[in-house]
C-alpha cells in the first residue's frame, strides 16, 4: 500500500481522459485529497479556494491557457508546486511557462516513471518552501 | 600573406597558399577583392570586414560559390542589412526550434 500524502493536488486538463489516467496514477502515490478542472479558469478558482499544494496543469486549454493560469495561481501561492504536463515541446513556449511559474515540466507522452520521479521532487520542493 | 590555415608565408600575389591550397586572405562580399585576414576594411570597396568576420553565423563564401553572384549586388548597407535580418531569423529558428525531454529538464534544472 503506498504513503498517504496529505497534500491536496489538482489536475488541471481539457481531457477527460488524461484527467481520468492522472488521477488514477496520483491515488497509486497516495494522494487522497485529488481535485480536477477541465479549463485554466476553474482550475484557478479551484486552487484559490483550496489552496492546493501540488498542481498538474496541462499547457493549451479552452477559457484560459497554462501559462495564464499559472501567473494567477503564482500571484496568490508563492509556495505552490506547478508541473506542466503537455505534449507543447517548442524551446520558445517552454521558456514562457518557466517564466509564469512552473516548476517541473512533463511532455506528453511520459512514462509512469517520470512521472513517480518528478511527484516526488515536487513533494520535496513543497516541504523544503513551507519549512521556510 | 599568412595562410590562415597551415601558417605558411606566400607570396601577396597568391590566392591560394602554396603549402595547403587553402583559399589566402578574406575574400570581400562584396566586391570579390581579395584582403588580407587582418584587414579590417576591404581595400577595394571599404566594406567593414571586421563586421562580417566576427559574426559567429558568417561563413565565408569560396570564389567559385553560387551565392557571389547574388551578393555582389547589394551595397555595404544592404549586406550589413541582410546579416541583421539572418542573425533574427536564426534567432526565431532558435526559439521554435522543439525539446527533449531531457533538454527540457536541464531548463528547468
Amino acid at each position: 500500500m503506498p504513503e498517504n500524502i496529505e497534500h491536496s493536488v489538482i489536475v488541471i486538463d481539457d481531457s477527460p481522459q488524461f484527467r481520468v489516467l492522472l488521477t488514477k496514477y496520483l491515488k497509486i502515490f497516495g494522494y487522497k485529497n485529488i481535485l480536477t478542472a477541465e479549463n485554466g479558469a476553474i482550475g484557478v478558482k479551484l486552487v484559490l479556494e483550496n489552496s492546493v499544494n501540488i498542481i498538474y496543469i496541462d499547457g493549451m486549454m479552452p477559457e484560459m491557457d497554462g501559462a495564464t493560469a499559472i501567473r494567477e495561481i503564482r500571484k496568490s501561492l508563492p509556495n505552490c508546486v506547478i508541473i506542466v504536463v503537455t505534449s507543447i515541446s517548442s524551446k520558445e513556449l517552454v521558456l514562457e511557462f518557466k517564466e509564469a511559474g512552473a516548476d517541473f515540466y512533463i511532455l506528453k507522452p511520459f512514462e509512469p516513471d517520470k512521472l513517480k520521479e518528478t511527484n516526488e521532487k515536487a513533494i520535496k520542493l513543497f516541504n523544503e518552501r513551507n519549512q521556510k | 600573406m599568412i595562410c590562415q590555415n597551415c601558417q605558411t608565408e606566400n607570396a601577396d600575389t597568391r590566392k591560394y597558399c602554396k603549402n595547403c591550397g587553402d583559399l589566402i586572405g578574406f575574400i570581400c562580399p562584396k566586391c570579390m577583392t581579395l584582403n588580407e585576414f587582418s584587414d579590417k576594411f576591404c581595400g577595394n570597396c571599404g566594406l567593414n570586414l571586421e563586421k562580417i568576420k566576427f559574426d559567429e553565423n558568417f561563413v565565408p563564401l569560396s570564389q567559385d560559390s553560387v551565392f557571389i553572384g547574388a551578393i555582389s549586388q547589394y551595397n555595404s548597407t544592404e549586406i550589413a542589412e541582410l546579416l541583421v535580418l539572418r542573425n533574427k531569423i536564426f534567432e526565431e529558428s532558435e526559439r521554435s526550434k522543439t525539446l527533449t525531454q531531457d533538454e527540457i529538464d536541464n531548463i528547468f534544472g
